[in-house]
């Protein structure tokens, strides 16, 4: 029976975690209904008359679709063959493919643009993506469909960002299957036919994953906006469209078109959301027990060495996982020369160096990383805490058979994934603007909507972790007579302790991608990270060749960094956990 | 914990939700208004992050005058006014740079700004014709044209156009690039330049002339940087990754062909349009917020500003002209050689622009989405 | 002569190098019930999962009398396999070859289960079974493709004394009923004795062709 202390302090951390993540919004709406003198029903119901409302939001449906189902296509067979087999290098072959999922939108719009140009390897296959001549051209024009091309990289580039959500749920399923599910299905009579073993073994086992895995891909995709822009850039997603007209949303008496299409678009989106984060819940709820039930009875069987196609696909997919950072780290050292006789390029660390020295901007990429360390240090020690004990009182609801409080509970985790950055951006602008405005001087004020969008990935990877600890580990850890730290250490926290620290390289990487601060209306330059100096850099006009490759450098730094931190982590995770996130 | 005791302290505060702002005052109301944050002695500049503003010359500022500078960056001039308005009741900047004429009026309408008390001697006419009142200074300018790629031309046998009207025909479909009014002070710009060319015809309707260029399958952007270097051909777009290049015209400054031969060894294909009044002499400003806290340091940034050493760099750091009297583009290169000069611009004085550009903005929108 | 239903001949398997058994001869007639006698580890599951295919053997013969291995062989593990998301009716219909209407299939389900004593079971969750129960519902869902020969790996040997008593008993009667021959391997002399018609040691397997 928890003590009232835990209760009260569990209750205030829950309280104020969701007060926190869904205020700014409410602040927004507030102020949108101000402004535009609409209801959020009305604006619901005006949403189609809003200008490139509904384009947006077919485009968002379509491309989010099709990138879920693409990520399913990419990613299953490479989870398949990893959990299949043995494989030498499993941890850093599951590092590089967990990378993609923090890398910033920025850095890997480059990388695939780079990836699809008149230079590349692609184009030289007569696959133009870019320019869209060629088959891609010829198919535009026979089926009127504008930019077939662009959509296509879009789509791709979200697979690729989502592929380690499909290898984070379904392998370790793989891997934990007992072999001898499979000899007993083939020895049954329903099991005889190929199509009886998918029906009756593996859509039930791997189903919930592969569902999980799915629908998280298409909430990211559909909340996708760097790549949107510099992929697609003749369309606009809802969430792109929001950001366009965003910056002068929210003012009484001005341009309140942009209000009331931020504010329509909003809640739609807010809405669409709402059901894929419910239904992710469910599933990944029924993953979570399908896994238990799978992994109970599958000790870590042998698994055999990896066959020839197995080895295809996994590195295939490593390729694939890796080219467009690679992309990217190689533009840093590749400087145009352009004079009257031509254009040529020339390799070199000129680029490194700018970037270095800060030439190009207000600070350098030593102080530039500097700052992303300490903000991603700062969201580390807020949000693994909260996360965890929400992740907790979330268990405990389930355990005590509130069943509806921790679905409710687990719903609003995810929420924050739900509300359009836009709004949460205004909604902390005007909130704290209104209160406490000397909070903007605070430089550390980033660390709050970092900590309010990686609080939800805590939960994710946690709550699965707490789920499956055998409450008989600690029951005999007590019966043994040791006190009740040490039960709580060896029946409790060691199987907790690898999904932590995979939660926390995670919480740590996205705030280096810096996730959140592009929220924030307000930039103060010395404090920038090393994602904002790329995202500066880039929006700086490219007249000077050196713009572009400064960039780059700085990109791969931040990358590097990112990736060490993941091959850290996945030292740490145990073999076939089932953390999913 | 204190962490902690901030969010809860937030959050107890944050309760009431009501927020209103007054309704924008005309200028004879405006007042002066206390500081929105505390001066802590850092000087803030809002600002679109303008190349001029290098480390360098920061670090000389400061060196010079004690007072540090930070930078608040938005993404373009549309952004400054935006943030301006958005933070009215609790100003977090001191000193506003990147307003350019077309976005003044409505700042200066809306009590933005403040009188900065700086003298400014050895401007040029042509920038203090705008407005050289008390609340905002000119420190660069240039003239807003439309450019297109002589290659391109010459190879598909056109001839340079000589009126508005022909990009609305079909060897032009698909072919022109254009930044959004909405957003974007050179598209902005380029705007009021139609409503002045199609105004000299007799029978001249420049929202038609937009429509029927939507019609020709216009490609409009958010912003310069999309169109110039995704879209267009003519520069330096083609080394820069996601380009393009379906366009052979956008909009630009007249001197861009001068930026593009300074970087390339003195060659560019590239040309501004030659066409009477179909540019538009820009002026971008510089201001105190009204609102700030650090007012001393702004005033001396200012006329930091207008020094000669830095003014005069214009060209080289911010790509566009010195407001100041016997400063013009560098020869090195081609700059000013390729830089095209043209021969009637459209210059709108401070009350046209006031009392219309609101309304064309709105008609634009209204024009381009029917189409 | 009654028929063979199933013949070896001289079969060999090795793992790695690591020879497990060669020069293996079974011969198994009609219906009868031969028990395999053998200490743990000599290599009778090798042989049964050889039979069934879940092993190649890299030398020897397996001839089964009329169908196919596929069709003629039934098999049940060690450890009942049932799957835990699914209840014990759905997991006994995996047993049917073809699919019959949902009627016949709760008819047919209904009775197997009242066979084995265990009537009124279909909605019960696996989790809730004892060993015994588990396994009777392992074996009707291996009878239900009617095989020729049933293969039986020590099913009985994680149970208690009784329940592996009652339950060696019981099959062999159910055995006897629906005419099927079958191969038990075990390494309790007791167990053999009630299972089977013939007792083979494992060593026995080695001398020569078993003849009637």
């Amino acid at each position: 029976m928890p003590r009232n202390s835990e209760l009260v302090g569990r209750g205030f951390v829950v309280l104020s975690y969701v007060v926190l993540s869904t205020l700014p919004f409410v602040y927004a709406m507030a102020r949108l209904q101000m402004v535009t003198g609409q209801t959020p029903l009305e604006a619901l119901v005006n949403f189609p008359e809003a200008y490139g409302a509904i384009d947006a939001l077919r485009f968002t449906l379509l491309e989010a679709s099709a990138s879920a189902f693409l990520t399913v296509l990419f990613g299953f067979p490479i989870a398949w063959c990893l959990g299949r087999y043995q494989w030498k290098h499993a941890t850093m072959l599951r590092a590089v493919f967990s990378v993609p999922f923090v890398m910033p939108a920025i850095v890997v719009a480059m990388g695939f643009l780079l990836l699809i140009d008149q230079q590349s390897l692609l184009y030289k296959t007569g696959l133009d993506l870019r320019t869209e001549t060629g088959v891609i051209g010829a198919y535009a024009q026979r089926t009127g469909w504008s930019h077939p091309g662009h959509f296509l990289a879009l789509i791709i580039a979200h697979a690729w960002f989502n592929l380690s959500l499909m290898i984070r749920f379904v392998e370790p399923t793989v891997a934990r299957l007992d072999p001898a599910w499979e000899e007993q299905m083939s020895l049954l009579g329903q099991g005889q036919s190929t199509f009886g073993r998918l029906r009756h073994l593996w859509w039930p086992v791997l189903g919930p994953a592969v569902l999980c895995a799915a629908s998280l891909s298409f909430l990211f995709s559909f909340t996708s906006f760097a790549l949107v822009k510099w992929l697609t850039p003749f369309n606009h997603t809802l969430e792109s469209l929001m950001a366009s007209y965003g910056g002068s949303a929210g003012i009484a008496d001005y341009r309140v078109d942009t209000s009331e299409i931020v504010m329509s678009a909003s809640i739609v989106q807010f809405l669409i959301l709402l059901s894929a984060l419910y239904l992710t819940s469910t599933l990944q709820r029924r993953h979570s027990s399908r896994f238990a039930l799978v992994s109970e009875h599958g000790a870590q069987a042998s698994r055999g060495p990896p066959t020839f196609k197995a080895k295809v696909t996994v590195y295939a997919g490593f390729v694939f996982a890796l080219a467009p950072m690679v992309a990217a780290s190689t533009a840093s050292f590749r400087i145009r020369n352009k004079t009257d006789t031509g254009t040529t390029y020339t390799w070199g660390i000129e680029a490194w160096n700018a970037a270095w020295a800060g030439n190009l901007s207000t600070l350098n990429v030593a102080e530039a990383l500097a700052n992303s360390m300490v903000f991603a240090l700062g969201t580390l020690i807020i949000a693994l805490p909260v996360g965890w004990i929400l992740a907790s009182t979330i268990h405990a609801l389930e355990i005590s058979n509130h069943h509806r409080l921790a679905k409710a509970l687990d719903v609003a985790t995810l929420l924050p994934l739900a509300i359009s950055a836009i709004m949460v951006g205004l909604g902390v602008l005007l909130g704290v603007l209104k209160n406490m405005p000397s909070l903007f001087q605070w430089s550390l004020l980033p660390i709050l909507p970092h900590v309010i969008l990686t609080v939800p990935f805590v939960v994710r990877i946690m709550l699965p972790a707490m789920r499956s600890v055998d409450p008989k580990w600690k029951e005999q850890a007590s019966v043994l007579g040791l006190s009740p730290l040490r039960t709580w250490y060896h029946g409790y926290f060691s199987f907790i302790r690898g999904p932590a620290v995979v939660a926390s390289s995670l919480t740590l990487a996205f705030s280096l991608g810096e996730f959140g601060a592009s929220w924030l209306l307000v930039r103060t330059g010395s404090w920038d990270t090393l994602s904002v100096l790329v995202d500066t850099l880039m929006s700086r006009p490219k007249f000077d060749p050196l713009v572009q490759p400064t960039a780059m450098a700085a990109a791969t730094v931040l990358m590097l960094l990112t990736f060490f931190l993941f091959i850290l982590a996945e030292r740490f995770r145990a073999e076939g956990e089932g953390g999913g996130f | 914990m204190k962490i902690r005791l901030m969010l809860l302290t937030f959050l107890v505060l944050a309760a009431p939700l009501s927020g209103c702002i007054e309704s924008a005052s005309t200028e004879e109301n405006c007042t002066v208004l206390p500081a929105g944050h505390e001066d802590d002695g850092t000087l803030r500049i809002l600002t679109y992050d303008i190349s001029a503003l290098s480390d360098e010359m920061l670090e000389d500022f400061t060196t010079e005058t004690g007072i540090p500078v930070e930078m608040i960056r938005v993404d373009d001039a549309g952004g400054i006014l935006d943030q301006m308005m958005l933070t009215k009741e609790a100003q977090q900047a001191d000193l506003m740079i990147g307003l350019d004429n077309t976005y003044l009026p409505t700042a200066i309408d809306n009590c933005l700004l403040q009188p900065h008390e700086t003298s400014q001697e050895n401007i040029t006419s042509a920038a203090a014709a705008f407005y050289d009142g008390p609340l905002a200074v000119p420190f660069d300018q240039g003239d807003v044209c439309l450019n297109f790629d002589e290659d391109a031309l010459a190879e598909a046998n056109m001839s340079i156009p000589t009126h508005l009207n022909e990009l609305t025909e079909e060897p032009w479909k698909g072919k022109i690039a254009f930044p959004s009014p909405v957003s974007s002070s050179p598209g902005r710009a380029f705007l009021a330049a139609t409503m002045e060319y199609f105004s000299l015809e007799s029978d001249g309707d420049a929202m038609s002339w937009w429509g029927d260029m939507i019609g020709n399958d216009a490609i409009i952007t958010t912003g310069w940087t999309e169109a110039y270097e995704t879209h267009y051909t003519g520069g330096y777009g083609e080394y820069t990754e996601g380009h393009i290049g379906d366009a052979w015209m956008t909009v630009s400054y007249c001197h861009s062909p001068g930026v593009e031969a300074f970087y390339s060894g003195n060659s560019t294909h590239s040309t501004s349009l030659m066409i009477d009044h179909a540019s538009f002499h820009q002026v971008e400003y510089t201001g105190i917020i009204n609102g700030a806290a650090q007012i001393n340091g702004a005033r001396l940034f200012i006329e930091y500003l207008l020094t000669p050493e830095v003014n005069g760099n214009m060209p080289e750091n911010n790509l566009m002209y010195s407001v100041l009297e016997g400063y013009d583009l560098p020869e090195t290169d081609g700059y000013r050689y390729h830089a095209d000069v043209p021969s009637v611009v459209t210059v709108m004085d401070y009350e046209q622009i006031q009392a219309n550009m609101d309304q064309w903005l709105e008609e634009w929108k209204a024009a381009t989405q029917q189409a | 002569m009654i028929e063979s239903v199933l013949e070896i001949k001289n079969l060999a398997k090795s793992f790695d190098e690591v020879g497990v058994f060669s020069g293996l001869n079974l011969r198994l007639d009609g219906n009868e019930i031969v028990a395999i006698l053998g200490p743990s580890g000599c290599g009778k599951s090798t042989l049964l999962r050889c039979i069934v295919g879940l092993e190649e053997a890299e030398r020897g013969e397996i001839r089964f009398a009329s169908k196919r291995r596929e069709e003629g062989v039934g098999y049940l593990f060690q450890q009942p396999i049932l799957y835990p998301h699914l209840n014990v009716a759905a997991n006994i219909a995996l047993g049917f070859k073809a699919k019959p209407s949902k009627k016949e299939r709760q008819i047919t389900i209904a009775r197997e289960l009242e066979s084995v004593e265990l009537d009124g079971f279909e909605s019960r969750r696996v989790e809730s079974l004892s060993g015994g129960e588990a396994q009777r519902i392992a074996l009707l869902r291996a009878m239900l493709g009617q095989p020729e020969v049933l293969l039986l790996d020590e099913p009985f040997s994680a149970l208690d004394l009784e329940t592996r008593r009652s339950i060696t008993v019981q099959t062999r009667k159910w055995l006897k009923q629906r005419n099927t021959a079958a191969i038990h391997v075990t390494h309790d002399p007791e167990e053999a004795e009630l299972m089977a018609d013939r007792v083979v040691p494992w060593q026995a397997l080695f001398d020569h062709f078993e003849e009637e």
